[in-house]
């Protein structure tokens, strides 16, 4: 049960600044989730955060306390690692009960303890094997273990699931939901994976190059992002972006020939437009906002994209439409899409509002 | 070309294993018998060579029956070549001769006949060649490593167990002579427990190699540690310089360090010899370690980290346990070392009874003393490092760590 907030933090690599200057509240039971592309640095907040890592400048306060410079088993925080990191030689129920152990609890109680904790994970008929006889969930769920038995102040998830298979991912997904439900710790979890981010967090933290870009829930990340790199970062498939400029209060698309839509826009810095695929529709070519030739569909059951080729950038436009939509290959049509859907980007990438 | 021949293979093969199996038959049979036999390459290649041609040629009908005229014919090949008389030489024992030359034929055909099977006669396709020339040089090489491991031992131990008069009527006849009882046969091991103090060598040995190991695992298990997992500044170099000892060859060494020694007074003093001995040992042990620490994963020292242990714990509670292969293998490395160190041993120590064993048999190499004691005591040397390799065998195995990271 606590709150943790980061203050100005920085950290350096030899000459690289690898954080720069972050703040960040956590609040109390909130399940935040640190994304981005990998080397974007938010593992390394996460383990600044831990105290496996010192930093340069700045400070951390749990439940308002300083812990800066306490090391890292102080901080009474609990950390699940991609690997798992089990340990190798001990078995479920050492793993589990080790940290208690090092810190001297009677035996009695740690053999309750481990008890409790192995039930709410279901890893009662597991506490004898050894990790190598675990599958990957199983393995995961041990080092979940591990980490809750301390009651900790709060939990830190370096990206626990991207050694799982998929199916297997999804299930261990609901399971850490579930759990955060079920004993309401403050929780940060990194990764790089959106969808994990938005399916888990209550806040997510969209990180680059070692800088907070947006910080809020999925629905306002994904429907107000603030630059063109949360725009693009959020939303499977990815937003489409198209360079653009404004020619005498109308919006032209690049491409062989400039292509003149009837999207009234004034301000001259508009250097890009963007649109979710799922906000397009599919019309006659006449009457379309865009014309192209469709080059590929993927069709997935429950969904299918179809992308265009509209001759802007060589780049193509990803639609998203019902999957009982049958569209031949090589076909000319035409793309609608709502003006209240488009994003205008400016020349610093961000939205214009 | 013509190495792919079916027909080419079968010749060298007869023909090599009929020299292999000569000479190693020969030697061995002047080292069981005692009988002076003379060594001719020439009938066995001739023979073997015409076997393999045999073989080749009517490989399709072998049966249990075969085998038998196969090496009959084999027998028969050696006689014809060598005109009746394989073994010539002075005080023939014509029935061991026909023995042997049984013997060599018997090895001879199972060897062709092992690499040439379904090997085919005319021209063959590269699997067919690639399986041929694989057999031949596994079979050769791996007997070849294992006789040239094995007689010098064998000599060494049948040596050990006869008396002075039969090693100086026939230095080769190595056969046992039982007529004096059994227990006559340990003479020179009583002797050199009784008259020559061995007890103290074996004593002082496992006493400077055990203290060795000990003192060796204490500096090197945390300074491998260190350097596989802290960063510090000047990391790099200075594990690359502690390898840097092995640059100055010990006979360099020995001669400041015997002056140093004498002036300290740890010249001839088992101290003397388990400061030197790590000193020798540490490096390669550090170096051994920490490869084998930098395998395993980080992320185990983080969570041990996290669950609240300081780094000499981890050290102790983690890395130490997953490592137990390689720490074995360091301490086997760094016994046998420090068991079969001379040198300083030789140059530091006067006094008898602090020699080690290696300094104890040399003290035993002066002409009053008879070559089967030395012999004797050479076994005694080698028995301990035996035991202790194939007890600690099973410890080796690696593969601890499955299961720890993602599997």
């Amino acid at each position: 049960m606590s709150s943790i907030k980061l203050k100005n933090i920085s950290k350096w690599f030899g000459n690289n600044l690898v954080i720069k200057n972050i703040n960040l509240e956590i609040k109390n039971g909130e399940f935040v989730v640190l994304v981005g592309p990998s080397g974007c640095g938010k593992s390394t907040l996460l383990r600044i955060i831990s105290g496996l890592e010192d930093l340069d400048d700045g400070e951390i306060l749990i439940n308002s306390e300083d812990v800066t410079n306490k090391i890292p088993s102080e901080r009474e925080l609990s950390m699940v690692f991609q690997s798992y990191a089990l340990y190798p030689h001990m078995n479920v129920s050492e793993n589990i009960g080790f940290s208690l152990k090092t810190s001297g609890m009677d035996k009695k109680l740690l053999k309750k303890k481990i008890a409790e904790v192995s039930k709410i994970l279901k890893l009662d008929n597991l506490l004898n094997r050894l990790p190598k006889q675990l599958s990957g969930g199983q393995r995961q769920r041990v080092a979940i273990g591990r980490a809750i038995i301390r009651q900790p102040k709060a939990f830190l998830f370096d990206e626990p699931l991207s050694n799982l298979d998929a199916s297997l991912r999804v299930e261990m997904r609901l399971e850490i939901s579930r759990l955060h439900k079920q004993l309401g710790i403050t929780t940060i979890y990194v990764t790089h994976d959106q969808v994990e981010a938005m399916t888990l967090a209550d806040k997510i933290v969209v990180i680059n190059q070692g800088e907070i870009i947006q910080v809020g829930s999925p629905r306002e990340l994904f429907n107000k992002p603030k630059n063109l790199f949360v725009a693009e970062f959020i939303g499977t498939p990815k937003m489409n972006v198209l360079n653009c400029i404004t020619k005498r209060g109308f919006i032209y698309l690049n491409g062989k020939k400039d292509i003149k839509t009837n999207i009234k826009k004034t301000d001259d810095e508009i250097k890009k437009i963007g649109f979710r695929p799922n906000k397009v529709s599919i019309c006659e070519k006449e009457k379309g906002l865009l014309t192209g030739e469709i080059k590929f569909i993927e069709y997935l059951g429950s969904e299918q994209f179809i992308y265009v080729d509209c001759g802007i950038d060589e780049k193509l436009v990803v639609v998203k439409t019902n999957p009982d939509y049958k569209l031949p290959l090589k076909k000319i049509v035409g793309l609608n899409i709502l003006s209240k859907d488009l994003y205008f980007f400016l020349k610093n990438g961000e939205v214009l509002i | 070309m013509f190495w792919n021949y079916g027909i080419f293979c079968a010749i060298l093969s007869g023909s090599s294993w009929g020299i292999f199996w000569q000479i190693i038959l020969t030697i061995l049979g002047i080292l069981t018998t005692g009988l002076q036999l003379s060594l001719d390459i020439a009938p066995s290649l001739f023979s073997g060579a015409l076997i393999g041609f045999i073989y080749i040629i009517y490989q399709k009908y072998i049966q249990l029956k075969q085998h038998i005229i196969f090496v009959i014919i084999t027998t028969l090949l050696i006689y014809g070549v060598t005109l009746g008389d394989p073994y010539y030489g002075e005080n023939e024992n014509i029935f061991i001769e026909l023995i042997l030359v049984l013997v060599t034929s018997i090895f001879i055909w199972i060897s062709v006949y092992l690499t040439l099977k379904n090997i085919s006669i005319g021209k063959l396709s590269r699997y067919q060649s690639e399986k041929f020339y694989i057999r031949l040089l596994w079979g050769l090489g791996l007997i070849t490593l294992i006789l040239i491991t094995l007689i010098p031992f064998y000599i060494m131990v049948m040596t050990s167990l006869k008396n002075q008069q039969s090693l100086i009527l026939n230095p080769l006849d190595l056969s046992l002579d039982f007529s004096n009882g059994f227990s006559n046969l340990f003479i020179s091991y009583i002797e050199l427990f009784k008259n020559y103090n061995f007890h103290i060598f074996l004593a002082n040995s496992f006493f400077v190699s055990i203290v060795t190991v000990f003192i060796t695992l204490l500096f090197s298990i945390p300074g491998a540690y260190a350097l596989a997992r802290l960063r510090f500044p000047r990391k790099e170099w200075f594990s690359s310089s502690v390898i840097l000892i092995y640059l100055i060859p010990s006979i360099v060494l020995v001669i400041p360090l015997y002056a140093v020694f004498s002036q300290l007074g740890l010249r001839n003093s088992l101290f003397g010899l388990i400061i030197v001995y790590p000193a020798t040992t540490i490096p390669v042990a550090l170096y051994m370690l920490r490869g084998y620490f930098s395998t395993l994963s980080s992320e185990i020292d983080d969570a041990a980290i996290m669950d609240g242990l300081s780094r000499l714990q981890i050290v102790f509670k983690i890395a130490m346990p997953l490592s137990k292969p390689a720490i074995v293998s360091v301490a086997l490395y760094v016994f046998m070392i420090a068991w079969n160190e001379f040198l300083f041993a030789f140059m530091f120590l006067d006094d008898p009874n602090l020699f080690t064993l290696s300094r104890g048999i040399i003290s035993l190499n002066s002409s009053e003393v008879p070559q089967q004691h030395l012999m004797a005591g050479a076994v005694i040397a080698t028995i301990p490092i035996m035991f202790i390799f194939i007890y600690l065998e099973r410890f080796l195995i690696s593969g601890l760590t499955s299961g720890s990271v993602k599997g």
